[in-house]
């Protein structure tokens, strides 16, 4: 009876939190499983596309972006790149539009999978009616590895 | 004491009550502010998305009524800390992330102001455990 799990579970607000989580886990399964309004489990990026395929696009039209902070940008970047995150929008956005042209494919990478800015800046061109706007599945770590070099600590 | 104990105890509860009912209706954009955190693959932002917010309301809840009141508190203090060190890491990072917590409603960028109000919370989640414990000592040095 000594034992410390039995202790634990003497314990009144570890039960009462147990409790409570329970509780908590009944509508949770049903905002994630049955809601109307359920998240997807599979993330859906609008216009992603893989580097094997921009790779099979004239390189003559094909702008890249890149959507991370500045100081990323500036240690290192796809060759050509220009820089354009949300946070310097309005003192970069000309810049681009200097560089980009009707009919360029416009293709915007962050630093990998899991990161979401390369997404929300290609909804922000799209908003801006800029057309023919792509992201980079894998961001910068994919054209990274895809050159044969290993990503930073900092990426 | 007491008042002072009700006021903290209906505030704290409260915050979460509001932040967790706010998020329920848009799990997407909850979802969407977990993940730019990234500290977590997508199906967990899914998961945490889900479950999250039913917890803080319910954990809210129970503290305002006074219903299980130390389980409730115990989910709210570690939530906090959980907040709290996302958003350091985050900062530590340079990640240019907004909280979501009080869902997209709230529309905050950047780490300072949440950083701010969950250290004011956890303040006060450390004064209600302080307050209950003297309260406890009491009335076992009474009986």
């Amino acid at each position: 009876m000594s034992l410390p799990a039995v202790a634990l579970a003497k314990e009144g607000w570890l039960r009462q939190a147990a409790f409570i989580f329970l509780l908590a886990l009944v509508p949770a399964a049903w905002s994630a499983f049955f809601s109307p309004v359920r998240v997807s489990w599979t993330r859906v990026v609008q216009g992603e596309v893989s580097l094997a395929v921009v790779r099979s696009w004239n390189p003559k039209e094909v702008l890249w972006v890149d959507a991370r902070p500045t100081a990323e940008f500036d240690a290192d970047h796809i060759p050509d790149a220009v820089s354009l995150n949300l946070e310097g929008w309005n003192q970069r956005f000309p810049q681009f539009l200097d560089r980009w042209q009707p009919g360029v494919k416009t293709v915007v990478y962050c630093s990998s999978t899991s990161c979401n800015l390369s997404a929300e800046v290609a909804d922000r061109l799209r908003h801006s009616s800029i057309n023919q706007v792509y992201v980079l599945s894998g961001g910068w770590e994919a054209w990274l590895k895809d050159s044969g070099r290993e990503p930073t600590k900092s990426q | 004491m007491i008042w002072i104990e009700r006021l903290i105890r209906i505030a704290l509860g409260l915050t979460f009550a509001i932040a967790g009912a706010l998020k329920i209706p848009d799990p997407q954009s909850f979802a969407e502010s977990i993940d730019r955190f990234q500290l977590v693959p997508w199906p967990g932002a899914v998961a945490m998305s889900s479950l999250l917010p039913w917890l803080e309301l319910i954990a809210g809840g129970c503290l305002i009524f006074g219903w299980w009141k130390k389980g409730a508190l115990s989910w709210i203090t570690w939530l906090l800390a959980l907040f709290w060190a996302a958003l350091v890491i985050a900062a530590a990072r340079g990640l240019n992330v907004e909280c979501g917590c009080f869902g997209r409603f709230a529309g905050e960028t950047g780490t300072l102001v949440p950083l701010v109000r969950d250290t004011g919370l956890l303040l006060a989640a450390g004064a209600l455990w302080w307050l209950w414990s003297r309260s406890d000592k009491s009335r076992n040095t009474n009986s």
